[in-house]
């Protein structure tokens, strides 16, 4: 872990700056690019194709 | 001492954020008004362990992608559902540390400052505050975020053993060995 820093009184956002940030849309359009990715056959080819190259590397050398 | 209210919430309110979540597990557009009921807290729970901003807007924003794509895993145990973000903001947080993307920070202010040194020392002079400093960056990260639960956002105990997964009373009796440690720490300190 990163050393540790300390702030005294540091300034805090005000609760309409935090707001401003939130994007539901956004949420929902993360939400389901990470759902597509988990469905996609090219995920778990990847994956399958990765661990396999990873066996042989290690056994081999 | 007192402590965040926001936890504390009545059995109503509990079952409208209930149905709300049910709803959500199938349709998570009906996420909404969890997002925005939760985002600043969890942002403000992020943004008080890192250094920058930014940093801690896109872990709130992490934490909400991750809470939705885990909502059917979510079982209902009487406390708000805050609990379960805050476990998964806690888990995210420390993904951003190891992944270097986020520094550890403490933030604290001046009047827990006093407070805590009013606890563990004699007088409250200048050099007794920077010695709590260093005393605080040399606790190890799960006494350091008791401390930082109980004493400077002052959460209960039992949120903070749903936050911790710990018992009310665990959460308790580890609180206080962090704070015994805290003031071993400070006087040793004091000697060097």
């Amino acid at each position: 872990m990163n050393k540790i820093k300390i702030t005294v009184n540091r300034a805090e956002p005000s609760t309409k700056e935090v707001l401003q940030k939130q994007n539901f849309d956004e949420l929902i359009r993360q939400y389901n690019f990470s759902k597509s990715m988990l469905r996609s056959p090219w995920f778990y080819g990847a994956i399958g194709f990765s661990g396999k190259l990873g066996f042989i590397l290690l056994s081999n050398f | 001492m007192a402590t965040n209210f926001a936890y504390h919430q009545n059995a109503l309110v509990l079952q409208e954020e209930l149905t709300i979540i049910e709803k959500a597990k199938r349709n998570p557009q009906f996420f909404a008004p969890i997002y925005k009921k939760y985002y600043e807290a969890i942002f403000r729970y992020i943004y008080k362990r890192v250094d920058e901003q930014e940093t801690a807007f896109d872990i709130t924003s992490n934490v909400f992608v991750k809470a939705l794509a885990a909502l059917n895993k979510f079982e209902f145990r009487g406390v708000p559902f805050s609990s379960w973000l805050f476990r998964i903001a806690k888990s995210e947080l420390y993904q951003s540390f190891r992944d270097k993307k986020a520094k550890r920070t403490i933030n604290i202010d001046l009047v827990t400052i006093v407070q805590i040194v009013d606890e563990i020392a004699d007088d409250q002079s200048e050099e007794n505050r920077q010695k709590l400093l260093t005393s605080l960056s040399m606790l190890k990260e799960n006494e350091l975020q008791l401390i930082e639960m109980r004493f400077f956002e002052k959460r209960s105990f039992r949120e903070i053993g749903e936050i911790l997964d710990l018992t009310e009373n665990n959460a308790k009796v580890k609180t206080f060995r962090a704070l015994a440690k805290l003031k071993k720490k400070f006087n040793l300190h004091k000697y060097e």
